[in-house]
């Protein structure tokens, strides 16, 4: 028995050993990131390829820091710098990563030529701005509306609506047929986010409110002091309620509703553009058409506000050792490869950029972002911090449920608890801002 | 009202009370098996998805695949590069980590079973207070520390970090099943002119087997899934564990549920076989180590 | 040099024997205090300071003219912000609701199963293994297939929303996740303490004319008294520790959120590293004075019995 602990003894100095990671190449970038889908991996990986072909020295590696939900990529980067990993580029939206910046690892790129040459508006550049300079390189942005069947709206004889009330005709017409209107997908924080934000965004700055979010979350205003997000939920309880939502509603995530869309068990999907790519990758060989338009929330007849939200952006490591190298890979991407990326990922890019085979709906949205009849994120001065997201979702999500269940969850029982909860929460997460 | 049965009873005992056992050995069986079917539910649902193409879409999602596919298993194995690290990290993880747990915690149990007196009950109750403090208590001091010993993200810093969370349930179990093994042979062998060294390892040891054989497949159990500690100390892509690797097709981002449930068939494997093996011992192991602890 | 022992007689040890006792501890002992007690103690002060995130230093919250008094009042700023705002209140509750839940079901199921198992034949062998089977899988996976059984299966049998996602049924749809995949467990320790029961109990209870639930309640229940011990405080000690379900189930919503996920959220999702650590201690002391009791009430049965 003795022979058993000197084994073992052995075994672990071998595996110690075994566990020693190999030599440093010479130049090697490492990107931190939370990107999961398989597309947006055989784009990096593209990029990177075009990227070594030019300089074969440097190698570039991904490193992908997301577990669960895209939410706690926060936590794993930050033990991960902590732990004395000093990753070249980090992917996010500056405004979440302040205390990175406050800490030095962020490289200011205020007036990078680059950036300047591709010509960005101040609301692309805001998203990846914190107190007005400039830290990361934005790649792609996002949007959110209506994916719809196509087919089945022909049967039915559906045109796409242009107001709200036609739009709500057609939810009661298809319930009428026996097909769930929408494809809900509420056990997911963002999807009731995206449900708000046409309404919330696109009123909030119209009004001039650019310090809404900074000022909920000192605690100077109140949220029921902004009527946007009373009327946010209004609307969205139109469109969700009314007894047509499915039973799985508010226990389908993001995967669950694509799924039901594209099986044809919904006419329509409440979607952010994000999904594209995977609703693409469901329907491959299939004869499965889609559409998609912006949901009219007025009796306006106007065309809708695009939000516009920067998706990808990456900021570089001011304290890395490759850091020049990784500006200009970053460079390199911005420059020479967003065609390559919007082909792989159905991304559309910020700088607008197309190729032979972008499709149809890309174009259109991009279209329409050029059209200037936008609502962007960055035109806030600043973005909700990660806990009051997941506060202000936290009560959506209450609201959610009510809705779709007519079941009270924490209270929520109309427009007005919706909101009392919701500054509730807010008031907890002040205070433990203030202590 | 029951006039009849007794009478029965009173002419032919035998064959009412015979029937009245195989009718209810029979609804045993019916109910057992109620029970199996709800719940191996959950394991169909896994195969179900592992084998279903991903990209089809079927009216009823329980219907098993008309054309069952192989392809989510080679997506697993050959895109995901975490899953081959993974396999192998946690293979690493978990066999020192057993081993050494056996090692150390029969010597401790021995000592702490056969001996009485107030230093050995406190020992014994500060060991068996790790089941009581939860992990998120002290995480964050642990996992600073292992940094700056420079041992999150390394094999040998997890088996120490597992080996000693897991101590308290082990040496508990374990200490539980010494008392219930006679002296007399420990006694003989001290006799016969064997040092302490020698009696527990050629006597007492071999006596500990089943408790032993128990102890390694439950911590391979828990070590093997573990995703707490592993959260924590396992940050780099190089040192992740399969649990870890598995978590990120649960993102809210992705659609690949198929080769999420190749995942999980692919990485129950080994601690199934591992199970299956050493049943019969994990019985007799539980008897005395758990029920008398 | 050997000496001769009365087998008989408890012996008096000497000194060598102590020593060569505490060799044998060590390693173990060693182990433990590397890995739990001194990060548990180390952990202590992190609760009395002003703390965001793992980037930042942590700092005191009193300042050096404060008086001493003053500087033990602010230190607990941490503790205080948790008993007066609701999340962690919330999240002790689901845990209690959780655990009793939890304990109850898969001590239940377990139990019953071990009594409709108990002898050994090829069925109940087979079918020993298959109810073992979920205490096999990771309980992120489990959970995770779960999720989908209750909107795929249960939702549209009962025509209503996945329990799981229903704030009231949360913790009971959690609980019954959590007891499908522990009651193998459970069911094994039973299995064992029924089978230690020798059977002559029995027999001279039948010769006395005790019938089944009579043997039961008399013979079954008390000798199997330290089964119940073992399996409750485990589960007991597993429930309020809870963190890997609502990590996979429910993150979006208070209902299913227990304490030790909420100290997970605190310290490394919502920059309040100091106030989960706070919470942190307070769920050790919980758990530590509950199962105590427990124990304590239990271990009395046990005497009696």
């Amino acid at each position: 028995m003795k022979k058993l602990l000197s084994l073992l003894l052995t075994v672990i100095m071998v595996l110690s050993m075994v566990s020693v990671a190999f030599a440093e190449e010479a130049v090697k970038i490492t990107v931190f990131h939370y990107m999961v889908e398989g597309q947006k991996a055989d784009g990096m990986v593209a990029i990177q390829e075009e990227f070594k072909a030019k300089y074969p020295d440097v190698n570039i590696e991904f490193e992908n820091l997301a577990y669960s939900q895209g939410t706690d990529f926060w936590p794993q980067l930050e033990t991960a710098i902590a732990a004395g990993d000093n990753p070249e580029i980090i992917m996010g939206n500056p405004g979440l990563y302040s205390s990175l910046i406050e800490e030095g690892y962020i490289m200011d790129l205020t007036g990078n030529e680059t950036i300047k040459s591709l010509g960005l508006t101040d609301g692309d550049m805001g998203d990846v701005s914190y107190q007005g300079k400039w830290y990361a390189y934005p790649v792609d942005f996002k949007s959110w509306g209506v994916f719809y069947n196509v087919k089945m709206f022909k049967e039915l004889g559906i045109e796409v609506p242009s107001t709200k009330t036609e739009l709500l005709a057609v939810c009661q017409k298809l319930y009428d047929n026996s097909i769930t209107p929408w494809a809900q997908w509420y056990a997911d924080g963002a999807s009731v986010d995206i449900e708000m934000r046409p309404i919330v965004w696109t009123e909030a700055l119209a009004n001039g409110d650019k310090d809404m979010f900074a000022k909920l979350m000192s605690g100077e205003k109140k949220i029921a002091e902004y009527p946007y997000f009373a009327k946010g939920l209004q609307e969205w309880a139109d469109r969700m309620g009314s007894g047509w939502a499915a039973n799985n509603a508010t226990s389908n995530k993001q995967t669950d509703a694509n799924e039901m869309f594209v099986s044809g068990k919904a006419g329509m999907l409440y979607q952010g553009t994000w999904n594209i790519g995977s609703i693409e990758q469901m329907i491959a060989g299939t004869d499965f058409e889609y559409g998609f338009f912006l949901c009219p929330m007025d009796d306006s007849g106007n065309t809708p506000v695009l939000n516009v939200q920067v998706d990808q952006a990456f900021m570089v490591n001011d304290k890395a050792d490759q850091k020049e190298w990784a500006a200009k890979f970053m460079e390199f991407w911005l420059t020479d490869c967003m065609g390559m990326w919007s082909d792989f990922t159905y991304q559309p890019c910020i700088t607008g950029a197309t190729t032979e085979n972008t499709p149809e709906l890309l174009r259109s949205l991009l279209a329409a972002k050029a059209s200037g009849n936008t609502a962007c994120y960055g035109d806030f001065t600043a973005p909700f911090s990660s806990a009051f997201t997941a506060a202000y979702r936290k009560a959506l999500t209450a609201w959610a449920v009510y809705c779709c269940t007519g079941q009270e969850a924490s209270g929520v029982n109309s427009v007005d608890t919706c909101i009392q909860y919701m500054q509730t929460l807010f008031d907890e997460e002040i205070a433990k801002n203030a202590l | 009202m029951t006039g009849a049965p007794q009478k029965i009873r009173m002419y032919n005992p035998n064959s009412i009370m015979h029937r009245k056992k195989v009718l209810s050995s029979a609804a045993r069986i019916v109910l057992v098996s109620i029970l199996l079917i709800l719940v191996l539910m959950p394991f169909y649902v896994a195969i179900l998805y592992a084998f279903k193409p991903v990209n089809e879409v079927t009216a009823n999602r329980l219907m098993f695949t008309q054309n069952p596919t192989l392809s989510n298993f080679k997506s697993v194995i050959f895109q995901n590069k975490f899953f081959l690290t993974g396999y192998r990290n946690s293979i690493i993880n978990t066999i020192p980590t057993v081993l050494l747990l056996m090692a150390i915690t029969s010597m401790s149990a021995w000592v702490l079973a056969r001996n009485n007196g107030p230093v050995y009950n406190l020992l014994y109750l500060i060991l068996s207070l790790g089941l009581l403090i939860p992990f998120q208590c002290f995480e964050l001091p642990l996992f600073i520390n292992w940094r700056n010993l420079g041992m999150d993200s390394t094999n040998i810093g997890f088996i120490i970090a597992r080996s000693g969370l897991q101590i308290s349930i082990s040496l508990v179990a374990v200490t539980g099943f010494v008392k219930t093994v006679p002296r007399e042979l420990e006694q003989a062998a001290n006799i016969d002119g064997c040092n302490r060294f020698q009696t527990f390892w050629k006597v007492v040891f071999p006596l500990m087997t089943p408790i032993n054989v128990t102890q390694l497949v439950l911590n391979s159990l828990f070590i093997w899934n573990d995703y707490s500690t592993s959260v924590i100390l396992l940050r780099k892509a190089e040192s992740k564990s399969l649990t870890l690797a598995q978590i990120q097709y649960f993102n809210g981002k992705t659609t690949e549920l198929n080769p999420a449930f190749a995942f999980f068939i692919m990485s129950m494997i080994p601690i199934l076989t591992l199970y299956l093996i050493c049943q019969k011992q994990i019985i007799s192991g539980i008897t005395a180590g758990a029920v008398k602890g | 040099m050997t000496k001769v022992v009365n087998p008989r007689r408890p012996m008096r040890y000497s000194t060598k024997h102590h020593l060569g006792n505490a060799l044998f501890l060590l390693p173990t002992i060693a182990l433990f205090v590397f890995v739990v007690l001194i990060p548990f103690f180390q952990g202590i002060p992190y609760s009395f300071l002003r703390w965001k995130d793992l980037i930042n230093e942590p700092t005191p919250y009193f300042s050096a003219d404060n008086t001493l008094m003053e500087k033990v009042v602010l230190s607990l700023k941490s503790y205080n912000y948790l008993f007066t705002t609701k999340p962690f209140l919330t999240s002790l509750g689901v845990t209690f609701n959780f655990t009793g839940l939890y304990l109850l079901f898969s001590n239940l199921l377990g139990f019953s199963l071990a009594l409709l198992i108990k002898k050994s034949s090829r069925f109940n062998n087979f079918s020993r293994t298959a109810f073992f089977l979920p205490f096999t899988t990771s309980v992120t996976a489990g959970a995770i297939i779960w999720a989908y059984l209750y909107s795929d299966i249960y939702g549209p049998l009962m025509g209503v929303v996945s329990p799981l996602y229903t704030d009231n049924t949360t913790v009971l749809a959690m609980a019954v996740m959590a007891s499908w995949r522990d009651m193998g467990y459970c069911m094994l320790i039973y299995i064992a303490a029924l089978q230690t029961i020798s059977l002559d109990y029995y027999e001279a209870a039948t010769v006395e004319g005790a019938n089944r639930w009579q043997q039961f309640v008399h013979i079954t229940i008390p000798m199997i008294v330290p089964a119940f011990t073992t399996n409750i405080t485990l589960i007991l000690a597993w429930g309020l520790r809870t963190f890997d379900l609502p990590m996979v189930v429910s993150q979006n919503r208070a209902a299913g959120q227990t304490a030790a996920f909420y100290i997970y959220d605190q310290i490394f999702q919502n920059r309040g590293a100091s106030v989960g650590q706070a919470a942190a201690i307070i769920l050790t002391l919980i758990l530590i004075v509950l199962t105590q009791i427990i124990t304590r009430v239990l271990r009395r049965l046990e005497v009696e019995a």
